[in-house]
């Protein structure tokens, strides 16, 4: 211990007196407890990475490590990860290593990294952190009405965690070349990529168009193809932004048919709201890039000040020989009596895809300040559907006491009797608590059951297990 | 208590791992005195109307306010008509604000319209791959950064909550001379 104490202090020594900069975030999580499907008992799991930037200048070298440890060794793993370099100048950008890319707004790749999300799969049981990014190399150049980019590299497949090894997470590889041109407030782009794995390449061609019509009126539309006859593939997007004084209008299109590009790392846009209430987050209709229609339409408007009404409608048509027509209206009002903030929300939908209809989700958040720097936080939500005939029902109910935004500390409690999920009535009962130390560190502590099922983040949707135990997270910047 | 609480959970864990949880802790306490305030370097980023922006064209003579922010994120929304205050109180006088939205290609396209009807005025950039928010080592939203001129970040918030424009103002005054 001595000696590694020693080394770790003879590399970051140079920092303390040079002008480059060495900073970074780490993200630990401990837990004790089981998942209560699973027929195991409690274990100890720890779940590390550290993520480190060294610039210098217009240069950034990288690199990080994490690990999983637990008392099974087939699910245990140390890998480093997110190596690479970047140097920027003058409209040059030049990558090598670890980074991320996306083309065509997902349609041809889809690069990201949903912070603070550790995902465990049901097979594997082990943890690993939700991101996806691309191993190889880029470079690019920007000038004054152009731009230009080329990049090679292998996509990291998610499915599979580091303990199964690199070859099977890294089986795409990608070449892409893509170009823009701007012109009276119009841009044209175009990609090409080739997608390359074990069992088949092909080719893919890409061209978009976007801008400002009038000051009021901006899109994007573009239209992706498979250039390969044994492998037909297209899919067409578009939106239009209508802005007018108080009222803002969102309305995207979109036809996608085959379009799943090796083993799914692309991901166009869904077009199906993601919502940050709890009911309706884990209801969410999850993209079916192989065959789906569809459009979504939101409004915005600004009753007064920081009275917000927003409405969303979303229609999506699946079709594999049957017909899965898809239907959502959402519509919520945000205000301020006094210094309460409230939001109450209603949601109706159709999901045939999950056999749920007649789908009706309503609730609130009461945000109550305390004094000049406490708070409290209460959010009521309520489901009912139906399912072949049966009735089933959801509730959610979350209380939160806040210190400045320093201190939290709270419980949540679901109850459901959805026959998917629970033979009979089920509660979930938990408690958490959040720390904030410093403008560096927090800590997050949680305790009691959590409710799983599929969850959507910064517009990327998994899975997430139900865990009975305890949990703490110990988040680090430096 | 607390050493009874450790052993309870430390003592379980193979050596292996005991090794590897010490040194990560070691390296991370290392690393947290070792660093000094992160600094940061010139970006280029697209505008919502599709115009390219320098961080060294648009940023604040004396102080810089940068937002990041999404469309999903409830108490981003909370912040953003207090940002817009903010920004309106110290226009010309030393502070500029700049929003960034992180929005993916799913949500990217309500970005504009939401602006447009929050009447947001400072200039938001599009940061739709997540580049900046890597290369700025940014975990939660909204997070709100503090840069003086020499591009330091002197004040970070993660989070927003009724009351804390108190201590943002607070903050500013304290750096803006």
């Amino acid at each position: 211990m001595k000696k590694w104490f020693a080394i770790l202090s003879l590399i970051l020594s140079p920092f303390l007196y040079t002008k480059a900069q060495l900073s970074g975030t780490s993200l630990m999580e401990y837990q004790y407890g089981q998942l209560p499907s699973a027929n195991e008992s409690s274990f100890n799991a720890l779940y590390n990475k550290v993520k480190l930037n060294y610039r210098y200048q217009n240069l950034k070298v990288k690199a990080g490590v994490q690990y999983f440890a637990s008392p099974y060794n087939d699910r245990n793993y140390i890998e480093p990860a997110w190596f690479g370099a970047n140097y920027r100048n003058k409209g040059w950008e030049l990558n090598l290593g670890n980074f991320n890319e996306t083309l065509g707004r997902g349609i041809l790749l889809r690069s990201y990294e949903i912070h603070g999300a550790i995902i465990e799969d049901l097979s594997y049981r082990s943890k690993q952190y939700f991101y996806r990014d691309m191993l190889g190399a880029s470079a690019s150049y920007r000038g004054k009405n152009y731009s230009v980019k080329t990049l090679w590299g292998y996509a990291l497949n998610n499915i599979y965690p580091p303990s199964e090894g690199q070859r099977l997470r890294r089986d795409d590889e990608i070449a892409a070349i893509s170009g823009d041109y701007k012109w009276k407030k119009q841009t044209i782009g175009a990609v090409m990529m080739r997608a390359n794995n074990a069992t088949h390449s092909t080719n893919y061609a890409l061209g978009s168009l976007s801008g400002r019509l009038f000051p009021f009126l901006n899109y994007y539309t573009s239209y992706a193809t498979s250039l390969d006859q044994d492998n037909k593939a297209h899919a067409i997007y578009t939106s239009l932004n209508l802005s007018l004084d108080k009222m803002g209008v969102s309305l995207e299109m979109k036809n996608y048919d085959n379009f799943v590009i090796g083993s799914g790392i692309n991901e166009p846009p869904a077009l199906i709201k993601e919502h940050s209430y709890r009911v309706l987050n884990r209801s969410t209709h999850v993209l079916q890039p192989q065959n789906e229609t569809g459009f979504q339409l939101e409004a915005f408007y600004l009753l007064q000040d920081k009275t917000m009404l927003t409405f969303n409608y979303t229609y999506a048509n699946n079709n594999f020989g049957k017909s899965f027509k898809y239907n959502e209206l959402f519509l919520e009002l945000s205000t301020y009596i006094s210094s309460t903030e409230t939001k109450f929300f209603v949601d109706y939908a159709d999901d045939p895809f999950k056999n749920e209809s007649d789908r009706l989700s309503a609730g609130t958040t009461i945000d109550q300040a305390i004094g000049n720097n406490k708070g409290l936080t209460i959010d009521l939500e309520y489901q009912t559907f139906k399912r072949d005939e049966t009735s089933n029902q959801n509730y959610v109910a979350g209380l939160t006491f806040r210190h400045h935004s320093r201190f939290f500390i709270g419980m949540l409690s679901e109850l459901s009797n959805d026959a998917f999920v629970t033979d009979s009535e089920k509660l979930w009962l938990s408690g958490h608590l959040k720390y904030k130390l410093n403008q560096n560190h927090s800590l997050q502590l949680f305790a009691g059951e959590r409710r799983g099922g599929p969850a959507c983040s910064a517009g990327v949707c998994y899975e997430v297990l139900d865990f009975k135990g305890v949990e703490l997270r110990w988040n680090a910047r430096f | 208590m607390l050493q009874k609480i450790l052993m309870t959970y430390y003592q379980p864990l193979t050596p292996t791992c005991k090794m590897k949880t010490s040194l990560i802790l070691l390296s991370v306490i290392l690393l947290s005195l070792a660093t000094k305030a992160q600094t940061v370097r010139d970006f280029s980023l697209e505008d919502l109307n599709g115009e390219w922006q320098n961080f060294e064209d648009i940023q604040g003579e004396q102080l810089t306010l940068i937002d990041f922010w999404a469309s999903w994120c409830k108490p981003c929304m909370k912040a953003m008509p207090e940002i817009e205050k903010i920004h309106k109180h110290f226009e010309g006088k030393g502070l500029n604000v700049i929003g960034i939205n992180t929005d993916g290609p799913r949500s990217i396209s309500k970005v504009l319209p939401l602006t447009k009807a929050l009447k947001v005025s400072y200039p938001v950039l599009s940061d739709i791959n997540n580049e900046l928010m890597q290369d700025l080592n940014i975990s939660a939203l909204p997070t709100l950064l503090l840069i003086n001129k020499e591009g330091e970040i002197v004040y970070r918030h993660e989070g927003w909550a009724l009351g804390d424009e108190a201590e943002l103002n607070e903050q500013i005054l304290k750096y803006l001379k």
